[in-house]
């Protein structure tokens, strides 16, 4: 068994010929990386980020050209803003930041391609093996990343800052909104598999306020992926997924 | 039979040992016959080679595949020869995909046994990624068989006239009030062919330096003078281009031109050597090698031939120093990075052409590094040098003026002597840098510029990353001769040449789709599109421009809706790769989804 | 000179603290003063009738009435010396009531006490001089403030009357408080349903201009002339292209915690307030939305403009009425009350839970439960002694009408308010308070100044204790669900609307009546109206018969066409003026301005000071401050205040 499994996507321009260019001069790193080429590291959907690391990835790296000189102008803009906020709740929920890396790699930087994959490797294997149980805050998050709400917040920003956003607020705003997102569907997830539950308890198991976790139940139910069933002995209504 | 074409290919490179040399080539393809819809699995030798092509198309005719995988090297190496090949063997090309097997593994690896490991994972991603892969056809546009040149120095004007020959209808662009560009400003003192070149070889190159008497004369080129282009339209073959002229009614005029083709010919700026005060051009006695060319010009005006008199009092100058790389090679704080290319060449010109003239001046050349690596260059430089010219290499401290007198200060690195010398004339060979229009005109036809502002230069031999219809020619894409220039402009032309007289063009149909249904209006692609290559309607969804597409994938990405899907490099098409790349994909049940 | 005297006994008011035929034969003898008379009620016809009769037997040319405040009567006497020809500001009164037999004991210090009085008087008449009575056109429109119940109440009134009503609301929708309530007391009517009606025919008459989200910026004027600016806070969404479609909200990311709910519920950052909202615009709240301008781009009218700026409008309306609403109190100002914890909530709150368009569509379930256990308690922050000392009047009749709500929902809840005195003092209230009694709401009572504890049960996160000393001692209730009756507060910027109005406050914060008993409607401020809570706490038919009031005020103000102005002005003696400038600084109306005397570059020219007299209000503050003495307020003359000093002295 490979460990750790790394996946690197590559940009079709700066990076992959990067990675060319390493063979080519012979320049070695470990096995474990493998790449995925795309036209752009913004064709790099953080669902798909997250899906990788579902699929038993213990490492993403995101590869594209340098800040400036990206062929097609700022795709790397975004995949950078993605990555940082993935990165973000990677520390926050506990799985490590580092498992995930963006990093710019020129055509002609052959010598930093494999430096970097053998780097990144190492960190990897220290951090360890991303774990089973780490599956369901993976989902979660992969669910708040295809969710329309943050994906408008994201892929808006550059919209929002042209147009005179203040970029740390905004960048304050995708984290609040990612947080929210990431809650909710914790709550999702949590009726999702066990049924039928009530506020209090899915409260109790996610460690949210019962205000916070309620206004999510009605924002689901809102949305009709869960409904209202009936109250329980200890007087609260449980609610349950119906998909 | 198309249903009996349902199978994939998997053909193996050894690259003579290259590859074999580090993964075990047998056991993968071995392992590679195990996969599923695998019906394929053959080595070779060498599969770019005659008899590799051939030996593809030979399995391939027997018509058991319709998809393939090339575990060889990057497909950045040799896709485009296995492509066609596979193309003429009845494959369509966008059911391909690559094991890059050399240089993502047996090149950076050393264990064998790893590497072996390994290439079988690749081989089984891209053999599971190719079931994925969807056939897709080119794009085919069409294109106005007209073309604007923008800049009417000698390389638009050698494009000019090449296409106009062609018969294509031309609209040269030219800010100036005429045309002809930095050529018209240089003399004709030096015995050189009409161009006024500054070398003292008969260089064949210069007898085809365009005329504008030739433009006039071409009945299909229109001049478009103190025009410039103010806006720009559309895609490769169908441009709407706005041009903004003085003169007219309102002392402004505008035109819309429809041209096919656009070739940017914006030569460039000189630099001003204000940048730099150590040099004194401040001084009436320090000019540049521009004024230089004026004062010839000048002074032949009155029939009595070229003279060089000193701007401040009009008399031949005992002693004339050339400061080289003026603005050039980073040497002092102000200049650009690089080397300008054509200084040391007309530097010398100049100063071969002052000693002949006045053989009692004394000429001294400063240098630090001659740079000039044309053909019989160097004789020409020993030749120079033997004319009694001074070659000083060192730095130029400063130049000065005390007691009313010029003094230059400089380091003489071989007699490692600083020196501080009365001089009577000091002509700063001045550098060039990216004209004014280049930044806007790279933002309006989105082509790329270089590290040095300049506009990228693009092999225009790669067809298929061409999707501007925009050439780009002479000292636009950086110094250089005008030999140089004139040959550009004319490979530009060529370039548009050959797509107009085509008709159309074929583009990449890699390019998103959109799910009308899904998608929620919010502009978010188009936001993010640089190429305007995504339009969303008030009402109705978004629509992609095959022309302006460039199929970077970002608004796939980004889509808050998911409703686009990119072709070639679908979230599906990503996703198998991933989930097999460490092993077989593992058989899960669609989890339900809120 | 010849002054006429009328000391008035009030019948044994001023009678018995003042011997008033003294005081009649004190002031015959005065000098100037032809005749000098005492009589039981000289407010009275006779008491009038004997005045006009001297004034055409004696010849008399001033008059002087003592008796009770000129606030009272000081009109009756003006209008009474006018009928017998003359003037009716050749008058003056001595305040022996209010001023003297009221507020003293000593009977033969206050006879003293009122001769002086009345020698003060007599001598400033001696001094009175003849004004003029001004009169000025009334523009018949009205301005309405507040677009809450009473606004709206008043508006249609007027509008009916035929008169246009400019009604500029603060918040995107009108409605006020009452679009947040569920049912009403006691006849638990639907408030939205009664309500909405109303909304729709506010927006819908011809003769309503309705401004919302709108704030007024400046009145200037007088009665019948008031000038109105008002600026038009930008929705960033065109009104005119907004079809209220919600497909914006729909797609906005920024969700934001409602106001309109309270903070129960959320709300995007392109918003209306609620599904009935008047009008049905939407509002993009800048200060939390992030710019990423979807909403632009969903919008198939092209509403959304985040160019848009602030408009401003400007109008002139002959009345105004101030119908600007109340505040609720923060109930976390009184922490004993526990509202931090998550299931203490505020009766505006619970009208929210209860509402079928609230966050839980009506039901009542708190953070995701049932409460069984229901614990209410009254006078939140009303009531307190020292503080705010006042009663917010709806609170006791919303909490029966909340515990009975609770029943109906919740059949098998125990529910108890805590209470200090049960106020229930309209019609049908006391029947309604003793039903829910009867259909087992326990009332306990409590004194206010006892202590009370709202705390979170140990071990239980999601019950609390309320622990109160109450007629039983100190008692525990363990609850589900505790309401708090915050009290009703003056709205927060109701100091913003005295400064442009003028209209005082109270102490508390509420705007100021003219009178608590006679004149509930009018204020300091002529022309200018008061209706609903803006005025103190009341409740929803209150509120609308206090609307219908103003807008009769202010209809019988626009039909008339003209209305008085103010004589007592200030008057410029140019002889004096030095033209400095102190009176144009210090008018706190912008009434003095200068003016130019002779000419232009001759050493004639000179500036003098001028008052323009329909925006002077007789303050007399540019008279005390001019440096020339130029400046004196008609009536109130240095000479007239003078001889009223010297009169007082000479006794």
């Amino acid at each position: 068994m490979t460990f750790p499994k790394i996946i690197t996507f590559c940009c079709n321009w700066c990076a992959y010929p990067g990675a060319d260019l390493a063979g080519i001069s012979h320049f070695k790193y470990p096995e474990n990386a493998r790449i995925i080429r795309v036209m752009c590291s913004g064709r790099v959907d953080p669902g798909l980020v997250l899906e990788a690391f579902i699929s038993g990835a213990d490492g993403v790296m995101v590869m594209g050209c340098h800040i400036g000189e990206c062929h097609y102008e700022h795709g790397n803009f975004e995949a950078e803003r993605r990555i940082k906020l993935l990165q973000y709740l990677f520390n926050k929920y506990g799985l490590g930041a580092e498992r995930l890396r963006i990093e710019w790699i020129a055509a002609s930087e052959g010598m930093k391609f494999a430096e970097v994959t053998a780097d990144f490797v190492e960190t990897v294997r220290e951090i360890g093996i991303m774990q089973e149980e780490t599956t369901e805050i993976l989902e979660v998050m992969k669910d708040t990343f295809y969710g329309e709400r943050l994906r408008l917040a994201l892929g808006a920003a550059n919209r929002a800052l042209s147009s005179g956003a203040d970029g740390e607020k905004y960048e304050e705003a995708l984290r609040r909104i990612a947080e929210e997102e990431m809650n909710k569907y914790r709550v999702l997830q949590t009726l999702r598999k066990e049924g039928e539950l009530s506020a209090r308890v899915v409260a109790e198991k996610l460690g949210l306020s019962l205000r916070e976790t309620f206004n999510h139940f009605l924002d689901l139910t809102r949305e009709g992926v869960i409904e209202e069933g009936e109250m329980g002995e200890d007087q609260y209504i449980v609610y349950r997924f119906v998909g | 039979m198309e249903e009996e074409r349902e199978g994939v290919a998997v053909f193996f490179c050894h690259c003579d040992g290259e590859v074999s040399g580090m993964v075990n080539v047998p056991a993968v393809a071995k392992y590679a016959a195990t996969l599923p819809k695998v019906v394929i699995a053959e080595e070779h030798e060498h599969l770019c080679s005659k008899e590799g092509i051939a030996r593809l198309k030979e399995v391939l005719g027997t018509g058991k595949v319709d998809r393939v995988v090339m575990a060889a090297c990057s497909p950045r190496t040799h896709g485009g020869i296995f492509l066609s090949a596979l193309e003429s063997a009845g494959i369509n090309e966008y059911l391909v995909e690559f094991a890059n097997l050399r240089e993502q593994c047996a090149w950076v690896h050393e264990d064998r046994v790893e590497a072996t490991e390994k290439a079988k994972d690749l081989v089984r991603m891209a053999v599971f990624r190719v079931m994925e892969l969807e056939p897709l056809e080119k794009i085919k546009l069409s294109i106005i068989p007209s073309a604007l040149v923008i800049g009417g120095g000698v390389a638009g004007m050698e494009a000019a006239l090449n296409i106009a020959s062609k018969g294509f209808k031309v609209v040269i662009v030219e800010r100036a009030e005429e045309i002809g560009g930095r050529v018209r400003k240089l003399s004709t003192t030096f015995p050189t062919i009409s161009c006024g070149i500054p070398c003292r070889h008969d260089c064949p190159d210069c007898e085809f330096t365009p005329k504008i008497e030739e433009i006039y004369a071409a009945g299909n080129i229109e001049v478009l003078t103190s025009a410039e282009v103010v806006e720009v339209k559309g895609r490769i073959g169908e441009y709407k281009v706005k041009v903004r002229r003085e003169g007219g009614d309102d002392g402004e005029e505008e035109r819309d031109l429809n041209v096919g083709m656009a070739i940017i010919a914006t030569g460039s700026r000189t630099f001003d050597p204000r940048r730099i005060p150590d040099y004194g051009y401040e001084f009436e006695d320090v000019i540049t090698s521009e004024e230089i060319e004026l004062m010839y010009l000048q002074s032949r005006k009155g029939g009595r031939g070229a003279k060089l008199l000193r701007p401040s009092d009009g008399r031949v100058p005992k002693r004339v120093d050339f400061i080289q790389c003026v603005g050039s090679r980073g040497l002092k704080p102000g200049s650009n990075p690089y080397c300008s290319i054509t200084c040391c060449l007309y530097a010398m010109g100049h100063a071969r052409a002052i000693k002949e003239m006045y053989p009692d001046t004394e000429v001294y050349i400063h240098y630090t590094n001659i740079q000039a690596p044309y053909r019989g260059f160097e004789e020409y430089y020993k030749e120079t040098a033997s004319l009694g010219i001074k070659f000083v290499r060192g730095m130029v401290e400063k130049v000065e003026k005390r007691d009313g007198e010029l003094f230059i200060v400089y380091e003489d690195e071989d007699s490692q002597k600083k020196e501080d010398m009365a001089t009577e004339l000091v002509v700063l060979s001045v550098g060039q840098e990216p004209s004014d229009a280049t930044a806007k005109l790279a933002e309006m036809f989105h082509v790329e510029r270089d590290i040095d502002d300049f506009f990228m230069e693009v092999n225009p031999r790669v067809v298929a990353e061409e999707k501007t219809g925009v050439f780009i020619a002479g000292c636009a894409l950086g110094p250089r001769n005008i030999r140089y220039a004139v040959a550009d402009g004319r490979a530009a032309a060529e370039n548009a040449i050959r797509f107009m007289e085509q008709g159309f063009v074929e583009v990449e149909p890699v390019i998103p789709e959109v799910d009308a249904d899904k998608c929620i209006r919010c502009g978010v692609c188009e936001s993010l599109c640089h190429y305007e290559g995504i339009k969303v309607g008030k009402q109705e969804a978004a629509e992609v421009i095959a022309a302006l597409c460039r199929g970077c994938g970002l608004c796939v990405a980004s889509c808050p809706s998911k409703a686009l899907q990119m072709r070639y490099y679908s979230d599906d098409q990503l996703r198998t790769l991933f989930k097999t790349a460490f092993s077989m994909p593992v058989a899960e049940a669609e989890p339900e989804r809120g | 000179m010849r002054i006429g005297v009328y000391v008035c006994h009030c019948g044994l008011n001023i009678e018995a603290m003042v011997d008033v035929s003294g005081v009649a034969k004190f002031a015959s003898i005065l000098p100037d003063v032809v005749v000098a008379r005492d009589y039981k009620y000289m407010c009275s016809d006779p008491g009038q009738e004997m005045i006009k009769k001297d004034i055409t037997e004696f010849g008399l040319d001033r008059v002087v009435v003592a008796s009770c405040s000129p606030r009272m009567h000081e009109p009756t006497f003006q209008v009474a010396i006018q009928e017998a020809g003359l003037n009716p500001y050749c008058f003056e009164m001595a305040n022996i009531r209010e001023h003297c037999s009221w507020v003293h004991t000593d009977k033969e210090r206050a006879t003293e006490k009122a001769e002086a009085l009345v020698a003060a008087a007599v001598f400033k008449a001696s001094q009175l001089e003849p004004l003029e009575t001004i009169e000025v056109d009334v523009t018949p429109i009205a301005l309405v403030i507040g677009a809450g119940i009473a606004g709206m109440q008043a508006a249609l009134d007027i509008a009916e009357e035929g008169f246009k009503v400019y009604l500029v609301e603060k918040e995107p929708s009108i409605g006020g408080h009452m679009a947040q309530l569920d049912k009403t007391f006691p006849t638990l009517d639907c408030s939205a349903c009664i309500l909405t009606p109303k909304m729709v025919d506010v927006a819908r008459h011809p003769n309503i201009e309705l401004i919302t989200y709108a704030e007024v910026e400046s009145v200037e004027g007088y009665i019948g002339n008031f000038k109105v600016r008002v600026r038009k806070k930008p929705r960033y969404i065109d009104e005119d292209k907004c079809t209220g479609c919600g497909i914006c909200a729909q797609h906005c990311p920024v969700k934001v915690l409602n106001e309109f709910d309270l903070g129960l519920g959320y709300r995007k950052a392109t918003y209306v307030p609620f599904p009935q909202a008047i009008p049905m615009k939407y509002t993009i709240d800048r200060d939390n939305c992030i710019q990423c301008r979807t909403c632009e781009n969903v919008c198939g009218m092209e509403a959304v403009d985040f160019e848009q700026k602030e408009e401003f409008l400007e109008f002139d309306v002959g009345a105004i009425v101030v119908a600007t609403g109340y505040d609720l109190l923060d109930p976390l100002k009184e922490p004993e009350f526990g509202y931090e914890l998550e299931n203490v909530i505020s009766g505006l709150q619970f009208e929210r839970l209860s509402n079928a368009s609230g966050p839980t569509g009506g039901k009542l379930i708190i953070n995701g439960k049932v409460p069984k256990d229901v614990v209410f308690i009254s006078c939140v922050g009303s009531r307190e002694k020292g503080g705010r000392e006042y009663c917010s009047r709806f609170c006791c009749m919303y909490n029966a009408k909340q515990a009975h709500l609770v029943g109906e929902k919740i059949p098998d809840a125990n529910v108890t308010v805590l209470y200090s005195d049960m106020r229930a003092y309209g019609e049908g209230f006391e029947e309604f308070y003793n039903r829910v009694r009867e259909e087992g709401v326990r009332y306990v009572r409590r004194e206010l100044e006892d202590p009370i504890e709202v705390k979170m049960m140990d071990g239980e996160e999601d019950r609390v204790v309320v622990v109160a000393k109450t007629e039983n001692g100190l008692e525990e209730f363990k609850s589900d669900l505790v309401v708090l009756a915050n009290a009703a507060v003056a709205k927060g910027d109701a100091d913003k609307v005295r400064r442009l109005t003028s209209v005082s406050r109270s102490r508390d914060g509420f705007f100021l009546e003219l009178h608590p008993k006679l004149r509930p409607i009018e204020t300091t401020v002529a022309g200018i109206f008061l209706a609903g809570c803006a005025q103190a706490p009341k409740d929803i038919p209150d509120s609308v018969a206090q609307g219908s009031a103003a807008a009769s005020y202010v209809c019988s103000l626009l039909a008339q066409k003209r209305a008085k102005g103010e004589s007592c002005i200030s008057v410029v003696d140019e002889d004096l003026c030095i033209g400095c400038g102190t009176c144009v600084s210090v008018c706190p109306f912008g009434a003095m301005e200068f003016s130019e005397r002779g000419t232009y570059g001759s050493s004639n020219f000179r500036k003098v000071a001028q008052n323009i007299s329909a925006l002077c209000k007789g303050c007399g503050i540019c008279g005390s401050e001019c440096p020339g003495r130029a400046l004196n307020v008609k009536h109130f003359k240095d000479e007239q205040i003078l001889a009223q000093v010297e009169g007082i002295l000479s006794v």
